[in-house]
């Protein structure tokens, strides 16, 4: 095919990653839904948070996939819902992959007590209940769509923490490193321009999956009303509609467009990030 | 002797703990013991020994990586091992240190030239499009082509990233390179031409190496003098060619008799080999190669563990006894 044009600096990793047949599907979905997402005010006349219709109408040609249970129009609702998930997944995937890199770096670097005492922390976080130890929070704290950035920026760091705590280790070992400490150069310049950039790979790929995972653990929040507070639409409080069970069975135009969204967003992260995976490791001979 | 050596360790112990179960079967294993040696200026010291025999850890010890159980190191007359870190950092530069596995040795994410540059630039020697004329001189000084300053570890060969790996240590203006197995992990050939490249870098600029093999040939081939370890021991220490011709300990006869030979006029020659394998327990007080040595006799089972020099040539060390009596 085009193999010619895949060269330079990052060709071979063009071409590991378009190995993945399903990832490349994925990506252009992806970004379709992202675009979509970015681009809401100028695809949909509606405004996401004002009744423009009757109430709980099936899809029309006015309103593609009909409107909520006040008559505000669903297309438009999920295309706005989109920007504030994807907008909390992305914020809560950098917060906790900020600490996360931040305490692995710190644990596998210095180790000795400090590291005793963040992998202590560590396990401590992981080892609550996940969805309660959110709940709780979401309780405490004022509900809103900033408080779940927080929420799940700070209770998602502790796989990024042990991933790069280990990178960290074996990193430390590595004759480049004795090296460097045998030429005496200073701490930082070890961390942070010899380490660093080699777990920045792994780390990528993780992130992939928490942002995931933070979209869906978002949905599961404002779902149960825990998460960004109406009218504000968030694909989880959309899908609160389907609470109601004649809603569930009748009324499908108000749950399923949301929740294939959901999923859509969900699965092609996932399938990227896997795909992300096998590209940056240059172990995986071309094939 | 006039001249202060470059580094001088003496009575280097390294113990490590190994920890059982439970701390009840924790015991020390003794690494390295007692080892003293000098290395003066513009010579080649060799140290050979069979894998485990604690050769690595003196060079790991001499480059203050880790700290001694007990004993000193000096470096320039200088006192190092005590330093705080912060201190022996300004004196880093001046003793740097090849590895083996060149493949880890460079940092894979990043270019020749930045590899050689960075440190050229923190310890002040060479900045910016200084460093990079500096680069490229080091690179063609080892044998590569200067343009490959551009390239990334994983775009060379074993023997060229060992190239780059001597150019990178003779970038700070060292007064030692410590050399660990710098050969072993190659293809024979380009042993070869490391080993002729070290030497003509040393006869070039007066360098000063300490050589770590377990390939006789190569260490005599590059060493001026050479200490054979066993179990932690300086066995025998000797000027190269004196240790090669007439090995005092059993255990030197052993290494070389045990190197295939493509001379015809050794064929004949009897050969000593050794018995099993390296042992972690011989008896207490008794010689390290007791239960392995063809000439064990019941006065090795106490034993001083000294080096003294055989008679008439003071240069040349063992601890055997039967070499000192002839």
């Amino acid at each position: 095919m085009r193999k010619k044009d895949l060269s330079g600096k990052y060709g071979p990793l063009l071409r590991r990653f378009v190995r993945h047949k399903a990832a490349v599907v994925c990506l252009f979905v992806l970004t379709a839904l992202i675009l979509m997402a970015l681009l809401a005010p100028w695809i949909t006349p509606y405004e996401p948070t004002k009744p423009t219709g009757a109430f709980s109408q099936p899809p029309t040609a006015e309103h593609i996939l009909g409107t909520d249970k006040i008559g505000r129009d669903m297309f438009s609702r999920i295309l706005y819902g989109m920007r504030v998930s994807l907008l909390v997944g992305l914020l809560a995937t950098l917060i906790s992959t900020l600490i996360g890199v931040a305490l692995g770096l710190v644990s596998g670097y210095f180790g000795g007590a400090i590291d005793k005492a963040i992998m202590g922390f560590t396990d401590m976080v992981m080892s609550f209940p996940y969805i309660l130890l959110v709940l709780v929070a979401a309780a405490i704290f004022q509900p809103g769509m900033w408080s779940i950035v927080l929420i799940l920026g700070f209770v998602d760091w502790p796989g990024v923490a042990r991933l790069v705590r280990g990178n960290v280790l074996s990193l430390r070992e590595t004759n480049f490193v004795k090296n460097d400490l045998a030429s005496g150069m200073p701490g930082r310049y070890i961390l942070f321009s010899e380490i660093l950039p080699n777990t920045i790979a792994p780390v990528l790929v993780y992130a992939t999956s928490v942002f995931a995972l933070s979209i869906l653990d978002e949905a599961a929040l404002s779902f149960l009303g825990m998460g960004v507070q109406k009218p504000t639409p968030s694909l989880g409080n959309i899908l609160q509609g389907a609470e109601s069970l004649s809603v569930l069975t009748d009324k499908p135009w108000l749950w399923v467009p949301a929740g294939t969204v959901i999923v859509l967003l969900v699965v092609c992260i996932n399938f990227v990030g896997d795909a992300l995976r096998d590209a940056l490791d240059p172990r995986n001979a071309e094939g | 002797m006039p001249e202060t050596p470059v580094a001088e360790v003496r009575s280097l112990c390294k113990e490590y703990r190994i920890t059982g179960e439970n701390a009840l079967f924790s015991r020390t294993f003794s690494a390295v013991r007692d080892v003293s040696f000098q290395i003066f200026p513009g010579e080649t010291f060799g140290i050979v020994g069979e894998s485990g025999c604690g050769k690595s850890t003196v060079a790991r010890l001499l480059m203050c990586l880790e700290k001694p159980t007990k004993g000193e190191v000096y470096f320039r007359g200088e006192r190092v091992d005590d330093l705080p870190e912060g201190r022996r950092r300004f004196l880093r530069p001046r003793f740097q240190m090849v590895f083996q596995d060149s493949g880890s040795s460079l940092n894979p994410r990043k270019r020749v030239l930045d590899i050689l540059g960075e440190p050229m630039a923190y310890h002040g020697i060479a900045k910016g499009r200084q460093a990079e004329k500096r680069a490229e001189e080091l690179l063609s000084m080892v044998g590569l082509n200067p343009e490959m300053k551009n390239r990334y570890p994983h775009e060379f060969s074993g023997g060229q990233r060992q190239r780059v790996c001597i150019a990178k240590a003779l970038s700070l203006n060292p007064d030692l390179i410590v050399l660990d197995e710098p050969v072993s992990a190659l293809d024979v050939s380009v042993q070869a031409q490391i080993l002729n490249l070290l030497r003509a870098l040393q006869e070039q600029m007066n360098l000063t190496y300490l050589f770590i093999g377990h390939g006789l040939g190569a260490v005599h081939y590059v060493s001026h003098r050479i200490a054979v370890m066993y179990m932690g021991q300086v066995v025998e220490a000797g000027p190269s060619d004196a240790l090669f011709d007439h090995p005092a300990h059993p255990y030197t006869r052993a290494l070389l008799d045990a190197a295939p030979s493509a001379d015809i006029a050794q064929r004949g020659r009897s050969r000593i080999s050794l018995r099993g394998e390296m042992d972690d327990h011989p008896p207490r007080d008794a010689c390290p190669l007791y239960h392995r040595c063809p000439y064990a006799q019941e006065k090795c089972l106490s034993y001083r563990a000294e080096t003294k020099p055989l008679p008439g040539q003071s240069a040349h060390i063992t601890c055997c006894d039967r070499a000192w009596e002839g």
